[in-house]
């Protein structure tokens, strides 16, 4: 964060700049981010939670930090997009942590469902997922976004759809073809390079 | 690229088809795409692969994988401690439990690890500043501050003792504690915050959290100081962000930290009241499940809370003993006493808080022993006044006088030691100098800054009283300045509530004897002497002048000061003799100080003139004068509005010497420049120009002593002196007496008269003259009778040897014998006069004028015409 030019409170941010400014979405998550991983290491610190509740702690961190009543139409949208990447970074910059700790440990390709175990396990999967949604990203951009919000973000289809401004078909389509995108691009023998 | 778009909705169209028809959707498009038919190709195997791929996260997977990484990101080793596992954290980081690496006893220490994103640069800087204070707050309640650093990446870190405890309110419901203990213990934490408070360590975060009791019942405070460590600088207008600390939750935020204005002791009030409020009803004074950050933000500000005894009602009772939870008891015990501690505790306005933690304490003390408490007693005239809002500076008048009262306060802190309050109140003055100036929108006028100045200090002074937003001990400060300011612009009369009110207010802050009293003290007393009370002005002098003796605080400008004032207090009772040897003292005194051909001595030397002045010592006054005139242009230009002083001063010299020419030159010279510098009608320009009546008169130019006396009457009553208004008033009824023109002579003997008695000042030499004009006035209008009672009043307490003393006594004597000649006592008539023109020759000498004119200035009373007849245009 540049602090030259002073921290202007995130609704400022909000307000000056459209949703889609790269700059207030960089800022947004860096806010954000911090924010969320203190939410999480609370939330984890309560031994009964044992659940990722993210769309709730994203919730919670936007009312936190956005004046509602002076936040411009649409802030929200803009939170929980920048929410849901800064998400999906505190998950990669953990598993990186923890990858650099166990170095030349085995790449095992497993499903990213419900059966996965490990920390271990999941950790990798999370890092080779954020190499093939930066890969999409590049092709599809928005359809990456979907990604995001849908599976980092923890939100439904109709969040997703007001987040990131687009029909609930739209996002229903984009996230089957992102899905399938992606799973391609895991399991390809040498996943690199354009579909 | 439009095609790319294309994809997603291809591929959901082949989706909803059956696999047949599918092939054959893919062959036609492949015929004009064939990249694309592949692409899709290879996305409806791979979705056919698993559909429900990326279906949720691994919810479990990822929370332990967060869990393991927070025990990875622990250090292994911050500064001599050695971390063994997080215990907490908060909005500021996290907050590990380590234990000395090296060392014969196990200490354990709480590391807070203060989180990425802050200026660790300046929390550093501001540790190192702090650390010995902060270190040094060793109190049995307060959890230690040990050490403090950065790691290699740039986080700074804070050792602390470390506290097993729970948070005050969660104990206290967990054991079910009745009103009388959660109060006990309350009291306990007020004292404490008392005791870091008089470190001058204000806390800015209190709230339960911070407030642990122990397994034993023992209250420990946490994070002292530490939240100004972390403060953000800047001066803009800012919401709670997120890298402050402020960005936590505001619940336990006063309203001018939510507006981002500086905190004060009355700010840890606040918390303390709230946390009082939780404790009494369980549920807390403004939020409710369902507001949002905005409205508790905007109730904390705005909307005065339930009282507690109301809230009782509506809360959850489960968490307190049956006894209390019976709705009727708990709401009977809370009503009065309670609910008026904690609505003052909680009050919007920062002075209208408890002034100090141990205020708060006292008073909960009171209650439970049942003693009246303060917090009733005091009436809440309560006047919205607007708070401060912190502007962006624009355009900042550039009047000297405000700036002057921003250094004048920052003086005014001139306690040794209090060098972080006077940031704070400096920043707090500044702030209110911005936001007096943004509201006062000052008259364009061609009468200069003088006039712009006053009105904004009238103003200051209004908001000074009803402001609520500053604190109290800066209040009283401010007051102090605002009447000095206010005195320097002529402006007695609003300059006396205020000092007034600032004294009292010291007072009750720092105690009757404290050095603090002395300053305000001060400005009182010049206060009084400017409106001419002088019996006010030499009491308020000696009682800060006493203080400072006992504190032992000599050598000093402020003790200096007040023995000016006494002095001239002295003088204006009469109290010549004493007021010359304070007068030789103060001159001691700053020479030591400054040096005595410092040009700082000038006003010394002046006032000393002044007192061999009074003591009719004309010669040395002159010297005097003169030594404070060379002194002075040392560093001041000729028209200096202080050479007008000084010019009066040897004017006034040279006519009790009767040295009547160069008196007038030098008058005149005065008065011009007083004239120029002050304004014709400022209270100098009007001294000087009784002055020079009387010369006129003793050079016997009735007429020119009756125009410059009307004009100083007048001026001086505008002004509001009385005290020399009344002098003016006496000598120009005597003038009009020796017009004849009786009528209008009563009228201003009378009005002398009537002024000294409303300032108390029936001993005022003055006093007797103006009570002997009046009385030779009525009886040259006939009113003999009430003329015999009044002469008869005067003398009846002259003590003997006072008869020589004064002048304007000597006059009185004159007076009466023209009264006596009037009803045909000759004889007395004869003694009276043979008095008066001793008098005048012991003070004045055989051959100076007025002696020589005694028994011919009033004339006869058969005789009017003669008086009527031109004046001798020169002196005889």
């Amino acid at each position: 964060m540049d602090r030259a030019d002073g921290w202007r409170t995130l609704t400022q941010l909000l307000s000056e700049h459209s949703p889609n400014d790269r700059e207030v979405l960089d800022r947004v998550i860096a806010l954000a981010y911090d924010e969320l991983r203190h939410l999480a290491h609370r939330q984890l610190s309560d031994k009964r939670n044992l659940t990722l509740d993210t769309t709730g702690l994203v919730d919670e961190a936007y009312l936190k930090m956005v004046d509602q009543e002076n936040a411009p139409l649409g802030s929200r949208a803009i939170f929980f997009g920048a929410a849901a990447r800064a998400m999906r970074q505190v998950l990669v910059d953990a598993a990186r942590r923890r990858g650099r700790l166990k170095r030349g440990g085995d790449q095992l390709r497993v499903t990213l469902n419900e059966d996965s175990l490990s920390a271990d396990g999941f950790a990798v999967e999370i890092l080779e997922l954020n190499d093939a949604l930066e890969r999409l990203e590049r092709h599809y951009p928005r359809q990456a976004q979907v990604v995001e919000c849908r599976f980092f973000g923890g939100m439904s289809t109709e969040e997703t759809a007001q987040t990131l401004e687009l029909s609930r078909r739209s996002v229903v389509r984009d996230w089957t073809m992102a899905r399938a995108w992606l799973f391609r691009e895991m399991h390809r023998p040498e996943s690199q390079g354009d579909g | 690229m439009a095609d790319r778009e294309h994809i997603s909705i291809v591929l959901e169209r082949l989706l909803a088809m059956p696999e047949s028809e599918q092939r054959a959707e893919l062959k036609r498009i492949a015929r004009d795409d064939p990249q694309q038919a592949a692409e899709l190709e290879s996305l409806l195997a791979a979705h056919q692969a698993n559909p429900d791929f990326l279906g949720t996260i691994d919810a479990d997977s990822a929370v332990q994988l967060l869990d393991e990484d927070r025990r990875l990101l622990m250090p292994g080793r911050v500064g001599d401690y050695r971390l063994l596992r997080e215990i907490g954290h908060g909005g500021l980081g996290v907050v590990y439990l380590g234990e000395r690496v090296e060392g014969d006893f196990e200490q354990q220490v709480a590391i807070k690890l203060i989180k990425h994103g802050m200026d660790s640069v300046t929390i550093l800087r501001r540790f190192q500043n702090e650390r010995r204070i902060l270190a040094s707050l060793e109190h049995p309640n307060i959890a230690r501050l040990i050490d403090g650093g950065m790691l290699d990446d740039g986080r700074p870190w804070f050792a602390m003792e470390y506290i097993r405890g729970e948070p005050i309110t969660r104990w206290c419901n967990r054991k079910q504690l009745g009103f009388s203990d959660r109060l006990r213990l309350f009291e306990q934490v007020c004292r404490t915050v008392q005791f870091a408070h008089s470190r001058l360590i204000i806390h800015r975060d209190l709230k339960p959290d911070n407030i642990l009791v122990t397994v034993t019942g023992t209250i420990k405070l946490l994070d002292f100081g530490i939240a100004k460590l972390i403060a953000e600088e800047d001066d803009e207008l800012t919401e709670l962000t997120v890298a402050g600390n402020r960005a936590m939750t505001p619940e336990y935020a006063a309203p001018e930290q939510i507006r981002g204005e500086p905190v004060s002791v009355a700010t840890d009030v606040y918390a303390l009241g709230v946390v009082l409020y939780q404790l009494l009803t369980g549920i807390h004074p403004f939020r409710s499940d369902t507001s949002s950050r905005a409205e508790l933000t905007d109730a904390i500000c705005n909307t005065p809370p339930p009282p507690p005894s109301k809230a009782f009602r509506m809360s959850d009772r489960s968490d307190l003993p049956a006894s209390n939870a019976h709705h009727g008891s708990g709401y009977k015990r809370l009503k009065g006493d309670l609910d008026a501690i904690v609505l003052t505790a909680l009050a919007k306005a920062p002075a209208r808080r408890y002034v100090s933690a141990e205020a708060l304490a006292e008073d909960i003390h009171r209650h439970r022993y049942d003693i009246p408490i303060r917090a009733r007693r005091r009436t809440f005239a309560y006047r919205t006044g607007r708070f401060i809002t912190r502007h962006r500076v624009g355009v900042l008048a550039t009047s000297v006088t405000m700036l002057g009262l921003v250094v004048g306060l920052t003086a005014a802190l001139w306690q040794a030691g209090k060098a972080r309050e006077q940031a704070e109140a400096a920043l707090q003055s500044r702030d209110f100098v911005i936001s007096l100036l943004r509201e006062t929108n000052p008259v364009r006028s061609d009468e200069g800054v003088e006039l712009r100045a006053v009105d904004l200090l009238r103003h200051a002074a209004e908001r000074v009283k009803t402001s609520d937003d500053i604190s109290a001990d800066l209040q009283a400060r401010l007051k102090i300045v605002l009447t000095e300011a206010l005195l320097d612009l002529g402006q007695p009369n609003d300059a006396l509530p205020l000092a007034q009110l600032g004294v009292a207010r010291l007072h009750d802050l720092y105690g009757a004897d404290s050095p603090e009293v002395a300053d305000g003290l001060y400005a009182l007393a010049r206060t009084h002497a400017h409106l001419g009370n002088a019996g006010d002005a030499a009491q308020a002098a000696r009682n800060g002048r006493l203080i400072m003796e006992d504190s032992r605080r000599t050598g000093t400008l402020l003790y200096v000061r007040l023995l000016g004032i006494e002095a001239h207090a002295l003088n204006l009772l009469g109290e010549s003799v004493k007021a010359l040897a304070l007068r030789q003292r103060i001159v001691e005194e700053r020479a030591l100080i400054v040096g005595e051909n410092d040009p700082r001595m000038a006003s010394a030397h002046y006032n000393l003139g002044t007192a061999h002045y009074y003591m009719n010592d004309f010669a040395a006054a002159e010297q005097q004068y003169r030594r404070s005139g060379e002194l002075l242009q040392k560093q001041a230009d000729e028209m200096h509005p202080r050479m007008a002083n000084v010019h009066h001063g040897i004017g006034a010299a040279l006519k009790g010497q009767g040295r009547l020419d160069a008196a007038e030159a030098s008058l005149l010279e005065a008065k011009a420049i007083a004239d120029r510098r002050l304004g014709p009608t400022s209270v100098a320009a009007s001294e000087i120009g009784t002055n020079l009546g009387i010369l006129y008169r003793d050079q016997g130019r009735l007429q020119d002593a009756q125009v410059i006396l009307r004009d100083a009457t007048h001026a001086l009553g505008q002004v509001g002196s009385r005290q020399r208004q009344a002098t003016a008033q006496c000598w120009l009824a005597l003038v009009l007496l020796a017009l004849g023109e009786y009528p209008e002579a009563l009228e201003q003997a009378s009005a002398a008269r009537s002024n000294l008695e409303s300032i108390g000042s029936s001993t005022h030499p003055h006093y007797d003259m103006a009570v002997s004009a009046q009385a030779l006035a009525l009886a040259r209008t006939g009113e003999l009778d009430q003329a015999f009672d009044l002469a008869g009043s005067v003398f009846g307490k002259w003590p003997e040897t006072d008869l020589a003393s004064y002048r304007p006594r000597a006059e009185a004597m004159e007076l009466h014998a023209r009264l006596l000649a009037d009803i045909g006592s000759t004889d007395a008539a004869r003694e009276w006069l043979d008095l008066a023109r001793r008098s005048f020759a012991s003070m004045l000498g055989d051959n100076h004028a007025r002696t020589l004119m005694a028994g011919t200035v009033y004339p006869d009373r058969h005789n009017r015409e003669e008086a009527r007849q031109p004046d001798a245009s020169s002196p005889p």
